[in-house]
């Protein structure tokens, strides 16, 4: 949804827009272009996109950069679970070939407080995987999630990245004017 | 104050306190699940094996094993004897009756022992043509009795050789021991004693009067309402003094009347003279009721509040047989006349015993017909309740992350 306001606004001002879904591997890969069929064309593709499942962000942010020509704007909203070092570089390669990068941090809720309970198996959304959890497990998850939010903060403030977070539990209208009005400044 | 079970096999259901462990560690196999985002950060050091031997709840599990213990307990019949309640048994009696229903005696026996049966607690109605033969039986009887004074009570006319046979050594000490008699006047068909029946309720010259004439009606005993003595004489010409005494021995005032007669002087004169070894070795506390050829014929003795009247004249001749002549000899003691009072027969002629019962046996008490089993299916109840109250709690709290999570 975020995606797809941030599309309806660059189209507005008559920029092109394209789009890339990635997962495991890239998935939907619109190059940008300008008017209102693509932006119709981007929405389409973002409505159908599958979510889940293990992400590559290296390989998605390669791809990315190979479909801006000329330089512009990449926007990536993830969780960012796998920045991996490659995704840094892929990163660091696209801001020093003059793109303007910023990094969304989409973060819900229940990662940073997820209050597990006893006798529950929590499941990853995106391996399957089953682990058994405590009540006790509580504190050391929040302060290991705070540490990894932080962690990507820093390093896109390194990169010269602009970040922000997104909380699902916000009004995304609310999100994307603040986001916009920190840009104009 | 203690708890006993009136039914303690049950208290082995108290193993069924480990179906809610088992039943808890079979459940807790399969964990809900939750999903989420990744488990990156999530460490879940636990096992799954290290969590079937945790208790998710301990509450809950205490509640469950509490359950059932208590309705185990419950189902095995408990019983707190308190103070109170002993005090209430006490007051209540339970008898054991032993109709004879031989001969003409029947009819008015039944009569009788249906008049014995009021105000018990519960009472065991045998009947049978030989009371002596059924006395054992009586006495398995009366261990199935409740909580109460317990007594056995032989209705019957008591003809010569009723009551032979009967071990009664065998009869508990705790049972009181009751003769009914049937008097012959109430038995159809049968002649009414030649001598009028008295019934002694005088003072003391009344009681002497009695005692010579044989013959008299006195009222109004004092302190204790109509009289309950009969004395019987069957002919004064032939037995000068015999004097047959035939008492409830409960009454207090019973004792008083032998020393009434001991105080008459014509008694007196009856046994002055006698050798001692015609008494045939009873002790000098005694009163010897003898016959113009000296031969003992019955004596009386006081013990406590107790009178005793024994006789070795043929039933027949006395229209109220007395005491077991055996029972003299349990009397010898009378220090430990309470204790010792079972005689053992030896002698055909007479028959007659009572005695009050002892108190509540305790024993008896696992034939008690309450329990506070009720008290023990409540706290069962309540502790059902807790624990029906504790799960929705906890589902109720885990249902919060689940929602977060949807």
């Amino acid at each position: 949804m975020f995606a797809a306001a941030l599309a309806l606004v660059v189209s507005r001002q008559g920029d092109a827009v394209g789009t890339l879904t990635f997962a495991e591997r890239p998935q939907l890969a619109l190059p940008p272009a300008a008017g209102r069929r693509q932006l119709a064309r981007v929405h389409a593709g973002l409505e159908v996109t599958p979510f889940g499942g293990f992400t590559d962000v290296a390989a998605g942010i390669r791809r990315a950069g190979d479909l801006l020509r000329t330089r512009g704007m990449l926007l990536v909203l993830s969780d960012f679970y796998d920045l991996s070092d490659g995704a840094r570089r892929e990163l660091r390669r696209l801001v020093r070939s003059g793109h303007d990068l910023s990094l969304f941090h989409v973060v819900s809720p229940e990662e940073i407080d997820p209050r597990f309970t006893d006798g529950v198996d929590v499941e990853d959304q995106e391996t399957g995987e089953l682990r058994p959890v405590t009540a006790a497990e509580n504190q050391a998850y929040r302060e290991r999630f705070a540490e990894f939010l932080e962690e990507t903060r820093r390093t896109a403030i390194r990169e010269g990245i602009d970040y922000a977070r997104l909380d699902t539990s916000v009004p995304l209208p609310a999100q994307l004017r603040r986001y916009l009005l920190r840009r104009a400044a | 104050m203690r708890l006993v079970f009136l039914n303690p096999s049950a208290l082995f259901l108290l193993a069924g306190i480990t179906i809610p462990v088992i039943v808890h560690l079979l459940v807790r196999r399969e964990a809900r699940r939750r999903s989420f985002p990744s488990l990156r950060f999530v460490s879940g050091r636990e096992t799954r094996a290290a969590r079937l031997r945790q208790l998710s709840d301990w509450r809950i599990l205490l509640l469950r094993a509490g359950t059932i213990a208590a309705a185990v307990v419950a189902l095995a019949g408990p019983l707190l004897v308190t103070p109170a309640r002993e005090a209430r048994w006490g007051r209540e009696v339970s008898r054991v009756v032993v109709v004879d229903t031989s001969g003409s005696a029947a009819s008015a026996a039944r009569a009788a022992a249906a008049r014995t049966l009021d105000g018990a607690k519960q009472s065991v109605l045998i009947e049978t043509r030989r009371p002596g033969e059924a006395i054992d039986a009586a006495i398995e009887a009366a261990r199935r009795l409740p909580p109460s004074q317990q007594e056995l009570v032989i209705v019957s006319d008591f003809q010569e050789g009723a009551l032979d046979g009967v071990a009664w050594t065998s009869v508990p000490d705790h049972l009181g021991v009751r003769l009914v008699r049937v008097s012959r006047e109430a038995i159809a068909g049968v002649t009414a004693p030649q001598v009028p029946a008295v019934r002694v309720a005088g003072d003391e010259q009344e009681a002497a009067r009695i005692a010579r004439s044989a013959v008299a009606t006195v009222t109004g005993f004092p302190d204790t309402g109509p009289a309950n003595v009969v004395v019987w004489g069957r002919n004064a010409e032939a037995f000068g003094r015999e004097v047959s005494a035939a008492v409830r021995v409960q009454q207090p005032w019973m004792a008083g009347v032998v020393g009434r007669v001991r105080a008459d002087p014509q008694l007196q004169d009856a046994f002055r003279g006698v050798p001692a070894e015609t008494l045939g070795g009873l002790p000098s506390s005694w009163t010897p009721l003898v016959e113009r050829d000296r031969s003992v014929m019955a004596a009386a003795a006081q013990s406590g509040d107790r009178l005793f009247v024994v006789t070795s004249a043929p039933p027949e001749t006395l229209a109220f047989p007395t005491l077991l002549l055996a029972l003299s000899r349990a009397l010898v003691d009378r220090d430990g006349l309470r204790e010792r009072l079972l005689p053992t027969r030896t002698s055909a002629d007479s028959q007659y015993v009572e005695r009050p019962s002892t108190g509540v046996l305790r024993d008896s008490i696992r034939n008690a017909t309450e329990t506070d089993s009720r008290w023990w299916w409540i706290a069962a109840g309540a502790m059902l309740w807790l624990e029906q109250r504790l799960r929705r709690n906890r589902a109720a709290a885990r249902a919060v992350p689940a929602e977060r999570a949807a």
